[in-house]
């Protein structure tokens, strides 16, 4: 499975589109190195990425947290 | 005293050679009278409940086929139990008519005999009988003898036994 | 069973494979062979699990072979070869285990050995591969360990290979649709990712709060209630596991019901054939313990002694006779005597005159009364004499009758008219002893009768104890087990009622500590705290729901591509058949039933259908994974023992549409020449090689195995 795909079946989630991050037609075009204004959007990547690549739990909860540290 | 009587209280005696044969097909009891039921003659392979039946029906096989063999002098004798208390009783009665009409005694000059004499041919009417059953014992014998499978597996062996010449 | 002897090949081609033998011929030893050479194991059937060579040891050797051996090494081995046809090449794997053998005593080999030769085809010779990670990477190739469940396995395993409420083989079959493991990863990093905001915010919170011996209770509240909550959530946890359980339970019961009773009505059957049957040995003894006694009470003893009566009625007759002609004869003498004594009585009274003057009358021979002579002798002195004579005469008269004393007629008489009664029923004999014997037939015939009954009846019944795995007991029980889980199951539910309302009451709870530690903050808490707590909380639940969605999409696909295959197998039955549907427990896991057109579980569908559910879904990993059925091969050992001619043939066609090559092993087509037939001619079925094998001994006489040998017979 891609990175690519792996993402995909996340945006696909209708919590999503409940929260208003997306759109229906949003979730079709997005692709994966795609930036996003979506906090939420870039840590599902960071955990894809981190994921796919073998990294360890922790690393990846570590950056997740960075990416969120920082004011918005 | 009346005849009948008379005979039947008499008690016959049969060869002891044959004691093995009768034991074979008969049912062994405590008593001279039997006391085990029709059930257990069965079970145990045996065909006759008592020792007077197999007398009876060695009796008038040796009548029907007139075949009267004399029990040898030396021979060894069993007695059992007398005819008065063999049952059915009216078979006993007949086993008797047919001796009778098999003897050569005469009737009339027997009611003019005397006590002893009548006595005697009384006794020699006992003898006819044990002389006739004697045979039919030694025609089973024979039979077992020379076809021992005959009576092996066939429960209807001495019914067939009523059939052969 | 017994293949030991040097030239034992076997031959597979494209298509399906078939070993045809009955039961206890070697078809399992067959796939014990595959097994063994791959994994290292064979099947123990009383254990019911795969055990190593280590365990197995000597078991492999055959008994023939170490009966045959005096001394010396004695080797099993099973070589195989893969032919890669498309790239053009070949692995020789064998495997070997030996023992030596000395009289009277066995030594074992520790381990079996074991090599693989590669061989490319356009070189002539192969070579030995020494590298051990090579070696694993081949073995891998011919059979990867994720897919080999599902590829090779034995008739006995299908129930357990995918038991759809277990989760494990339930995760283990859904992985390798697809990577299921990676969503579960990726739930527990934005579980701790949602934990450590949360402990950054509420420590947040703590700080900015007014009043901290407050937030101190409230924390300690706080941690209980999430304790409480914690608790609660592994409970119910439980709960959905047992009641899972619990509904699966039950329908399998339904399911087994139909079957159990079919078991129960015959079992019903049977014991009324039993009651019959004891009625009629009852009666048949009777019969015949009285048989021989009308000997005697029916009087068939007389047979043939008629003339014995009639002899005596002869004999009876002219006693008869001659008794009446006696008796005239006395009546006429007494007759005559009286008149010449009643004559005499005319002259003169008796005793006149008196004997003594007779006596002197005829001594004087004269005459006194007269007084005349009389000469002696002459008529005068006669006639004097008479009168003295006259007494005399009577005396003699009845000292003759005196005479004629017994009277046996009665005796005799009796004896006549018993022998005649009973002489008259000597003709009746020979029907009477007809009728007897023929009723004792009758009964006889009557009692094997039953008795065949009886068996077919038994035999009926283990069949479908067999084949529906179900014991004597639980036949009878199945109602009763139904209703204690269907009980069970509602009870569960209420537990789970109860214990998510506690989990929901303590939530809100924790929501109102929550708002009250809000409460007590001063000033704002930082923006991008509460974002980033609200944002993995997002995560969390997204990852769950998007696992769950995965998960059931890959169930999904599972079922659809299960239904393809078991709608095939089933074309050729006639009854009703559904189409399989997996359906939810409480728990996570799935139940796969059966439904009809509605949407309604059809139940008491037997078990081979339930069996044809699980094949269609193994088979169905395989398919929807692409084409491994084009790489892999399938190696399987009578499944086909639970089906009908009709399942047997639909699943031969599906197996040669998914697989590229399969090797099945059956039973079903050994007596049934018609499907053997049909299976090699059928166009819709690829068949590749066929063979029998018949052992040189068969099962019932095999006490000594030490001349059993195999034959195998190709068909085509």
């Amino acid at each position: 499975m891609t990175k690519d795909e792996f993402y995909k079946t996340y945006l696909e989630d209708p919590l999503l589109i409940e929260k208003g991050y997306l759109t229906l037609d949003k979730i079709n075009e997005l692709k994966f190195h795609q930036a996003t204004n979506s906090k939420l959007l870039e840590v599902i990547k960071i955990a894809v990425n981190g994921s796919i690549d073998g990294d360890g739990e922790s690393v990846i909860t570590r950056k997740i947290n960075q990416s969120l540290n920082k004011e918005s | 005293m009346e005849l009948l009587k008379r005979i039947k209280d008499r008690a016959p005696e049969y060869d002891a050679t044959h004691e093995n044969l009768i034991t074979k097909f008969t049912l062994v009891q405590g008593g001279r009278a039997g006391t085990a039921s029709d059930g257990t003659a069965w079970e145990q392979g045996k065909y006759f409940s008592t020792k007077y039946e197999i007398y009876m029906y060695a009796a008038l096989l040796g009548l029907k086929n007139d075949y009267r063999l004399p029990i040898s002098k030396e021979a060894k004798k069993e007695k059992f139990i007398e005819i008065k208390s063999w049952q059915p009783s009216d078979l006993a009665d007949y086993v008797i008519m047919g001796v009778l009409a098999k003897s050569d005694l005469d009737l009339n000059a027997l009611e003019k005999m005397e006590e002893a004499e009548v006595e005697k041919e009384i006794l020699g009417i006992r003898k006819l009988l044990e002389d006739y059953a004697n045979g039919g014992l030694d025609k089973i014998r024979a039979k077992v003898e020379s076809d021992p499978a005959f009576f092996e597996n066939n429960d209807n062996c001495f019914i067939d036994l009523l059939d052969v010449p | 069973m017994c293949y030991a002897g040097k030239d034992n090949c076997i031959e597979f081609s494209e298509g399906i494979n078939v070993i045809i033998g009955d039961n206890g011929y070697g078809k399992s030893k067959l796939y014990d062979a595959f097994y063994w050479v791959m994994y290292d194991q064979v099947f123990v059937p009383e254990k019911k699990a795969f055990q190593s060579t280590k365990i197995v040891k000597s078991k492999l050797i055959s008994d023939k072979a170490k009966a045959q051996a005096d001394s010396g090494r004695v080797t099993a081995s099973v070589k195989i070869t893969f032919h890669n046809v498309e790239r053009d090449n070949m692995y020789i794997l064998e495997r070997r285990y030996s023992v030596s053998i000395e009289p009277g005593n066995i030594l074992e080999d520790n381990d079996a050995e074991f090599t693989i030769m590669e061989k490319e085809l356009s070189y002539l010779n192969a070579r030995m591969v020494t590298d051990e990670d090579k070696k694993r990477s081949i073995l891998n190739s011919i059979l990867p360990s994720q897919i080999k469940d599902y590829l090779w396995f034995q008739g006995e395993q299908v129930e357990s290979i995918i038991d759809f409420n277990k989760q494990d083989t339930l995760t283990k079959a859904v992985n390798v649709l697809s990577n299921i493991a990676r969503y579960d990863a990726m739930i527990d990093i934005a579980k701790a990712a949602a934990k450590t905001a949360t402990t950054e915010y509420d420590r947040e919170v703590k700080r900015m709060s007014k009043d901290s011996v407050k937030s101190a209770q409230l924390e300690a509240h706080k941690s209980d209630l999430e304790r409480k909550i914690q608790n609660g959530t592994i409970e119910q946890q439980e709960i959905n596991n047992n009641l899972s359980r619990a509904e699966s339970r039950c329908e399998e019961l339904l399911n087994k019901q139909a079957d159990a009773q079919k078991v129960s009505v015959l079992q019903e059957r049977k014991r009324g054939l039993l009651n019959q049957l004891t009625l009629l040995n009852q009666s048949l003894k009777t019969e015949q313990v009285s048989f021989h006694r009308k000997m005697f009470r029916n009087k068939w003893v007389l047979k043939g002694t008629e003339d014995l009566q009639k002899q005596y009625a002869k004999k009876f007759s002219d006693y008869e006779q001659r008794k009446l002609a006696l008796e005239a004869e006395e009546k006429v003498k007494r007759e005559i005597e009286e008149e010449v004594s009643s004559n005499l009585q005319t002259r003169l009274p008796i005793n006149v005159p008196e004997p003594n003057y007779i006596e002197w009358m005829l001594e004087k021979e004269r005459c006194l009364v007269c007084d005349r002579e009389a000469k002696k002798n002459t008529e005068a002195w006669l006639k004097i004499k008479e009168l003295l004579d006259r007494p005399k005469d009577k005396k003699k008269g009845t000292k003759d009758a005196a005479a004629v004393s017994q009277d046996f007629s009665d005796d005799l008489k009796r004896l006549y008219q018993n022998g005649l009664s009973l002489s008259n029923r000597i003709t009746d004999i020979d029907d009477d002893i007809n009728e007897t014997l023929q009723s004792r037939n009758d009964l006889q015939g009557k009692v094997r009768e039953a008795n065949r009954e009886i068996e077919t009846v038994d035999s009926d019944i283990q069949k479908l104890l067999a084949d529906t795995l179900l014991t004597s007991e639980q036949a009878e029980n199945i109602l009763n087990e139904y209703s204690i889980q269907n009980q069970k199951a509602k009870d569960f539910k209420e537990d789970l009622n109860r214990v998510t309302q506690e989990i929901e009451h303590y939530e809100e709870l924790l929501k109102g500590v929550n708002d009250q530690f809000k409460d007590l903050v001063t000033g704002e808490l930082p923006v991008w705290l509460i974002e980033k707590r609200e944002v993995t909380k997002d995560f969390e639940v997204i990852s769950k729901s998007t696992r769950e969605r995965v998960f059931n999409s890959l169930i999904a696909q599972l079922e659809q591509e299960a239904n393809v295959h078991y709608q095939a197998m089933t074309s050729g039955n006639k009854s009703a058949r559904g189409k399989i549907k997996l359906r939810k427990l409480p728990n996570g896991n799935y139940m796969p039933e059966i439904i009809d057109s509605n949407g309604n579980p059809l139940l008491g569908l037997n078990t081979s259908n339930l069996i044809l559910v699980k094949l269609s879904a193994i088979m169905a990993i395989i398919s929807a994974k692409g084409n491994s059925g084009e790489v892999y091969t399938l190696i399987t050992d009578a499944p086909t023992s639970v089906f009908g001619e009709d399942y047997t043939l639909g699943f031969c066609k599906t197996i040669s549409k998914v697989y590229r090559q399969s090797i099945i092993m059956s039973k079903e087509f050994y007596k049934n020449q018609g499907l053997r037939n049909e299976l090699l001619t059928n166009p819709e079925i690829e068949i590749g090689k066929v063979y029998t094998i018949t052992p040189s001994i068969f099962e019932n006489e095999r006490t000594d195995r030490s001349n059993l040998s195999t034959k195998i017979e190709a068909l085509n």
